[in-house]
């Protein structure tokens, strides 16, 4: 066809040639030579026939050249339109062609496709015909899928192979009738015969319509039971044993392992009835093993080899050479020694003896010989025959002996029988029927032998248990064994513990073995039952995983323990298995989801919320975060200033890095350090807070529920109860009259005291050791002091009546009430600050002078709800124009009451109102102590806080880090700093002086459950009374002193710590106890009335924590015997020690700078102050007394270093002249503000009749190492006279 | 108002208790109201005692009539305020209650639920055979979730309140609170 194509081109081609040919020569008539003259380069061209004519007709038409020219050329036309036509028919036909032979092509494709599909439809149909009578919906699905996929692969397979027949479809112009043509239908007969074949499963309901599957959907939600969370119910799991204490019915328990023992045979080796020959034999029989190993081992052919090596290189003549050239050598050596040792005889006769000379002794034909013989022996004469030694068993035994002995000996071993006891456990397995709960690792064999007389137990055979699993029978196994003992027999038996060459004197056998009863045994253990696993336990909690079946675990645990399937025992497990299995795959194929309903509940993405600033901000407060705490969120977003999240990101990262102790920015500003300081103690608060708000078990139950009136009816019961009990005495006690109920004595009026805000009710009582006047005036009465007492918390102020003396009472119930914003316990800054119960002297209408002050932490009151004692005063250091108590007493006599000069208030303090009270619960936070630890202290902990409900403290706080650690890491010697120049000891005082001066922070007591180092202390300049107190418990440890903290209640701080000292007197062997209070910086004695102290909750050291359970409180009472088990009891014991690692750091101490500045601008802010306060009156400051006050001030500190007091009169000697009232006060410097305030707002008074006021004032600052100050402050008022 | 808060005022009484209240008895309730920080007071009382109520029959309910006025202005509508009752016979605690207030303006009457706690002991068992009630030290505490694990209550009645809600400017700041 194709040919015919090309052909039919040419022709166009030629006949396109041709015309052109026609057209040149249109032109005016030419010679035809010329044209000829072309010709044969077109001839060359133009092969076909059409052209011959073309030339044909050029001949005849030689003659009328015009009209043939014309002719021609209509001819050469219509040739032309003819062969036009040709060739587009002809291309048409080709292209028909073409398609007909794809076409041709398709559908032999189709047909192989159709043939194909056929024949996989009658196969199905082969097995749908099969599996017809239990087809489930999901096979059919199945199969329904995999035809179809199945269909679709070959498709692919053949438009890969070829083009895809559709694309042929397309391509091809005839058009198809119908796909019925290609006996496409039949596939579709036989997918419908299927389909709708089964009978009882339809596709279609009765209206036609999809039948739908079960909605899986449920309405009830469902879960499944968690019974681990139920506390009641638990899961034990016994061993299997043979016995059930209970009868279970319907379950058969397998009969248990036994273990089959079999013993082969017992050879012995040797025993003491062997005769001679027995033990020659066995010897013989050992040398031919020894010898047999040789001949095994090709020993002989190798030494043989190393003998031949040797022959080479050395000859027996050289040999022999070789020593005696060895022997010269050594003769030598003699020689020369012998001649060194006579020279020296020779110049010392005395000393040395003579030494002799040594003899050449050299034999060199006996070395020969020597040599000669031992090569002799050791070649094998030629001609000596190639000797195999070969045992044979065969012999046979004499039977009947001669000898007499020989004769005894077999009567003896005729007598002899050997038993064997089986023991397991040191029980014989023989006799009692063990049940054995745990498999023991060792079983041992006793071997006994019973001759006519005794019986004998030879020998232990320990043999090892076979592993569990094992239940074959294999290989016998031979235990070799032997004893030691000494049997000397009189007959031919050789006896036992003799060695062979001492038996066989006569021969001479040289073996230095000793004869000893062994042999060995042939035996095999198995089990005849498969033990069970011991480890099943595990595996089935594991697999049983809160009551539900793990069922991957199972299948895993199964596949990987080999059970066996037949077994019926186990079957319940594969059948459960095989179920599972099917259930599994079945909803893995109808796997339902609500997600589609889910999404359409939410509202918006999370991103969206977390971008929004605004909910953002509302997430941040809910949290606690406590820059966000209590503020107002506006509504819109455009309110919120953008850089409100700065501050939070800043202590973000700050806390991550813990930035502040690093950074010393701060250096150099006194002031901003420390107020930078307070502010990151504050927020480690927070912290702590907030993760304790977090946490779910904060509160106790005490702090939720108002329970205290069960404490009257508790008394009211116990008073019945023992009154009752008296009628039954035959001496009775005196009955006790019954307590009142008080809370029952209510009136009408207590309903809306029930709903008013929390109150503090303060019974005062008296006074001792006021201040006097140190007066020079002529009035008798104005000798006389008037104090009274003000009682101030915040903005309340509650004052007393006026009393009299120095030892003034009062018996008043004063009450200052709380605002309710104040005692609610989800605030952070609740309870904060304290309750200052100030001292005043009423001098005259006018005038009041102030004389000291009480601090009482408001929220130890509401710790505690009652507290009552001797409170100390703090007085300021002089008040000028009064005398303390000691300056009137002269030679105070050193008696128990050292502290008696002292000022002190007594009263009660209490409050009805029962604050709620976060409770950190130490188990729920992160800890720094390994688990064991933890847990430890906890248990400890709690142990004693149940039994103990008045010493309730706790053994673990947290570090700066919010971590859990022991109290005893906080505690470790600790170098004091050198806070005198030319001094290095340091004295117990020092050390105090040094940390009283740290301002202590009046935060809530419950921040007294994060302890700070000491470093954190120092750097930071601010911490709790607690941080305090270990500060100087680490100090005096390293000052050598047997100190303890004290951690427990005292006055008027609440929950503190105080030091306990012990010191030695010289007169008695009783240690004498102190106690240490560091707010004060006093030291008391322990039977000391006015000791602070009146709880002791616990004791702690380095190495351990000692809880108070002695039954009194009372202070003075107390054993401080540690040792003694029922007055304290340790946390730690040898079991458990306490942590070592301490979380204290070594201490770096930097001197202290810049102080005068400080001192200026304290003194500058004061005087400032002043005339802000009084802006009508004129205000002179008297600048010499300013500055002699100044230069006397300075001596103040070192005075109070070494704890001695300055005279008043030297004091004031040079201001004689003037009538001055003022006072000196100490402060440790915690800010100028707080400072000047405490001074002049509260406490300096004036009296405003003059308009003009002479005043003077003057401060130092004491600088101690790392910006620990002491301010003394002096202000005065003059009136000159 | 264009400072982005709204307002709502609510106006009602605390009608009758319904307890087991004998003959003789006198009871009187105590309700306060608790919001969240972004919640302001601007108007009426935020805590309240009512009058002593006597009870001449048995089983009769309580007749309070006590009414309530409060107004708040807030920001945001977390922390919907609560109104923690407690009612008490003589000085005997009886239950406390806790409800939100209503969300949709208009007229609501409300049945809010007694409950007292349970003593911890059995000293406090005993106790409570003498007329001992532990109390709440806090009931505000009912209105939030914090210690609410500790206690074990015993419920002991209704109260029923009839609470008058109107809101401004909550649906200006785009809250749908329905209707009523």
């Amino acid at each position: 066809m194709s040919s015919l194509a090309e052909e039919i081109e040419m022709c166009d081609v030629s006949s396109r040639k041709s015309s052109s040919k026609q057209s040149s020569s249109s032109k005016p008539p030419r010679p035809i030579p010329a044209n000829r003259r072309i010709r044969p380069k077109s001839q060359i061209d133009v092969t076909s026939d059409d052209i011959s004519e073309i030339t044909n007709s050029e001949s005849t038409s030689i003659s009328d050249v015009r009209s043939y020219r014309d002719k021609i050329k209509d001819r050469f036309m219509t040739v032309k339109n003819q062969s036009l036509k040709k060739t587009t028919k002809l291309k048409r036909f080709k292209s028909h062609a073409s398609n007909i032979l794809n076409l041709n092509k398709s559908i032999e494709l189709m047909r192989r496709e159709n043939l194909e599909i056929n024949e996989r439809i009658k196969q199905t149909q082969v097995v749908v015909q099969e599996s017809a009578g239990n087809i489930s919906k999901t096979e059919m699905y199945h199969f329904f899928c995999e035809s179809i996929e199945d269909n679709l692969e070959t498709d692919v397979q053949l438009s890969n192979a070829n083009q895809s027949t559709e694309d042929l479809l397309s391509s091809s112009l005839v058009e198809f009738k119908s796909r019925a043509d290609l006996k496409l239908n039949e596939i579709f007969e036989t997918e419908s015969k299927i389909f709708w074949k089964p009978s009882s499963r339809y596709w279609f309901n009765s209206e036609n319509e999809l039948k739908f599957l079960e909605n899986p959907y449920s309405e009830i939600a469902f879960r499944p039971f968690d019974y681990s969370s139920i506390s009641k119910l638990e899961t034990f799991y016994h061993k299997a044993s043979l016995n059930p204490p209970i009868e279970l019915s319907g379950v058969t328990i397998s009969t248990d392992a036994t273990l089959q023992v079999d013993i082969q045979s017992l050879k012995f080796k040797h025993h003491s009835l062997f005769s001679a020959e027995h033990v020659l034999e066995e010897l013989l029989i050992r040398l031919y093993d020894t010898h047999r190993e040789f001949v095994v081992s090709n020993k002989i052919e190798r030494l043989e080899k190393k003998l031949n090596a040797l022959r080479l290189t050395k000859t027996s003549r050289e040999n022999a050479d070789k020593i005696i050239d060895e022997h010269e050598l050594e003769f030598e050596q003699h020689l020369m020694k012998y001649k060194e040792e006579l020279a020296e005889w020779k110049n010392d006769k005395t000393k040395v003896p003579k030494p002799r000379k040594p003899i050449k002794d050299i034999d060199v034909e006996l070395i020969r010989d020597d040599l000669q013989t031992v090569f002799r022996d050791s070649i094998r004469v030629s001609g000596e025959p190639k000797l195999s030694f070969n045992i044979t068993h065969d012999n046979e035994v004499t039977k009947i002996v001669e000898d007499n002995q020989e004769t005894s000996r077999r009567c003896a071993l005729e007598a002899l029988k050997i038993q064997m006891r089986f023991l397991c456990n040191d029980v014989e397995v023989c006799k009692t029927k063990p049940k054995l709960s745990t498999v023991p690792e060792y079983f041992s064999i006793e071997l006994y032998e019973t001759s006519k007389l005794f019986k004998k137990k030879i020998v232990d055979i320990t043999v090892t248990a076979p592993h569990p699993n094992k239940t074959k029978r294999d290989k016998l196994c031979e235990m070799l064994f032997s004893t030691k003992e000494e049997v000397v027999h009189k007959h031919a038996g050789v006896g036992c513990g003799k060695t062979i060459s001492e038996m066989f004197k006569d021969t001479n056998l040289d073996f230095n073995d000793c004869l000893q009863t062994s042999g060995f045994l042939n035996y095999s253990l198995s089990w005849n039952n498969r033990l069970k696993n011991d480890s099943a336990p595990n595996e089935i909690s594991e697999i049983l995983h809160n009551g539900v079946l793990d069922y991957q675990k199972l299948d895993d645990w199964t596949q990987k323990s080999n059970i066996d399937p037949e077994d019926p025992k186990t079957a319940v497990i594969f059948n459960y298995l095989k179920m599972t299995k099917s259930e599994q795959e079945n909803r893995e194929q109808t796997y339902f989801r609500c997600d589609p309903f889910l999404s359409s509940l939410e509202i918006c993405k999370r991103e969206d919320l977390e971008d929004n600033i605004r909910f953002k901000l509302l997430e941040l407060r809910d949290k606690g975060e406590p820059e966000f705490s209590g503020m107002i969120v506006p509504n819109r977003i455009k309110e919120i200033p953008e850089n409100i999240f700065t501050n939070y990101k800043k202590r973000i990262a700050e806390e991550n890095l813990e930035e502040y102790l690093q950074e010393d920015d701060y250096e150099n500003e006194i002031n901003s350090r420390r107020s930078h300081g307070r502010k990151y103690l504050q927020q480690m608060h927070m912290r702590i807070f907030q993760m304790c708000r977090n946490t779910d078990h904060n509160l106790t139950y005490e702090d939720v529920v108002n329970e205290q009136v069960l404490l009257y009816i508790q008394l009211y019961v116990k008073t019945i109860i023992h009154n009752v009990l008296n009628w039954f005495r035959f001496q009775p006690n005196p009955s006790k009259s019954l307590p009142n109920l008080k809370p029952y004595e209510t009136e009408a009026l207590n309903i809306i005291e029930n709903a008013a805000p929390p109150k503090v009710k303060i019974i005062l009582l008296s006074a001792i050791n006021i201040p006097t006047r140190f007066d020079t005036t002529d009035k008798a009465d104005a000798k006389e002091i008037h104090p009274y007492v003000e009682i101030s918390f915040v903005n309340v102020k509650v004052r007393s009546k006026t009393s009299e003396g120095k030892d003034a009472s009062w018996n008043e119930e004063l009450k200052i009430s709380l605002e309710t914003i104040n005692t609610d316990y989800l605030n952070p800054n609740a309870l904060i600050g304290s309750l200052s119960i100030k001292l005043f002297d009423d001098l005259d209408e006018s005038t009041k002078i102030y004389l000291g002050c009480v601090q009482v932490p408001i929220s130890a009151i509401f710790e505690s709800n009652k507290m009552e004692g001797s409170f100390l005063v703090k007085l300021p250091e002089v008040i000028i124009g009064y005398k303390k108590a000691q300056e009137g007493i002269k030679n105070v006599k050193k008696t128990n009451d050292l502290q008696s000069c002292d000022t002190y208030i007594n009263m009660k303090i209490s409050t009805d109102h029962n604050v709620p009270k976060l409770y950190p619960d130490m188990k729920s936070f992160s800890t720094n102590e390994p688990s064991y630890i933890r847990q430890h202290v906890l248990d400890w902990n709690t142990k004693y806080n149940e039994t103990h409900l008045d010493r309730k403290f706790s053994a673990l706080v947290f570090d700066s880090n919010g971590k859990a650690t022991c109290i005893t890491r906080f505690i470790k010697p600790l170098e004091p700093p050198q806070i005198i120049e030319d001094d290095f000891d340091i004295t117990l005082d020092q050390c105090a002086r040094y940390i009283s001066l740290i301002p202590v922070t009046n935060a809530n007591k419950f921040y007294q459950h994060m302890w700070l180092t000491t470093e954190q202390l120092l750097k930071l300049g601010i911490g709790s009374l607690i941080d305090h107190a270990v500060a100087l418990m680490c100090f005096l440890l390293s000052l050598k002193l047997e100190v303890w903290l004290i951690l427990g209640f005292g006055i008027p701080h609440g929950s503190t710590a105080y030091i306990l000292i012990r010191e030695y007197n010289v007169d008695s062997d009783e240690p004498t106890h102190f106690i240490y209070d560091i707010s004060t910086c006093k030291k008391y004695n322990i039977t000391d009335t006015y000791c602070p102290l009146q709880k002791v909750y616990c004791i702690v050291n380095e190495s351990n924590i000692w809880g108070n359970i002695q039954r009194n409180d009372d202070i003075t009472n107390m054993s401080f015997d540690l040792n003694r088990r029922f007055d304290w009891i340790p946390l730690f014991n040898q079991q458990v020690t306490a942590p070592t690692y301490t979380v204290q750091k070594k201490l770096l101490y930097v001197t202290t700078y810049d102080v005068q500045k400080l001192q200026y601008s304290i003194e500058k802010k004061l005087r400032k102050k002043l005339s802000k306060l009084l802006p009508t009156r004129r205000i002179v400051w008297n600048h010499y007394i300013s500055n002699s006050l100044k230069q006397t001030l300075s001596k103040f500190e070192k005075y109070a270093l070494h704890g001695k007091k300055l005279k008043m009169k030297d004091l004031f000697e040079q201001l004689q002249t003037h009538k001055m009232s003022g006072y000196i006060y100490n402060y440790p410097f915690s800010n100028i503000n707080t400072i000047v305030n405490e001074i002049i707002v509260d406490k300096f008074q004036l009296d405003e009749n003059d308009d003009k006021l002479e005043m003077a004032s003057a401060v130092i600052v004491q600088s101690y190492p790392n910006q620990v100050l002491s301010i003394w402050l002096i202000l005065l008022t003059i009136n000159s006279i | 108002m264009s400072d982005g808060s709204f307002l709502v005022s609510v106006d009602g009484q605390i009608e009758w208790l319904e307890v087991l209240a004998p003959a003789g008895s006198r009871w009187h309730c105590k309700y306060e109201f608790v919001s969240g920080p972004d919640w302001q007071l601007i108007g009426g009382l935020e805590a309240g005692l009512s009058q002593t109520a006597n009870v001449i029959q048995n089983g009769d309910k309580v007749t309070l009539n006590l009414p309530i006025q409060i107004v708040y202005k807030s920001t945001n509508p977390h922390g919907w305020p609560q109104i923690v009752l407690s009612v008490y016979s003589g000085l005997q605690l009886e239950g406390y209650g806790r409800a939100h207030l209503p969300l949709q303006p208009g007229m609501h009457s409300l049945e809010v639920p007694l409950s007292r706690p349970q003593p911890s002991s059995f000293l406090g068992y005993l106790g409570s055979l003498f007329g001992y009630r532990p109390e709440l030290l806090q009931p505000k505490m009912l209105a939030t979730t914090a210690g609410n694990n500790l206690i074990r209550m015993v419920s002991s009645g209704d109260a029923k309140l009839s609470l008058n809600i109107i809101n401004q400017n909550l649906q200006n700041l785009g809250y749908d609170v329905g209707s009523s």
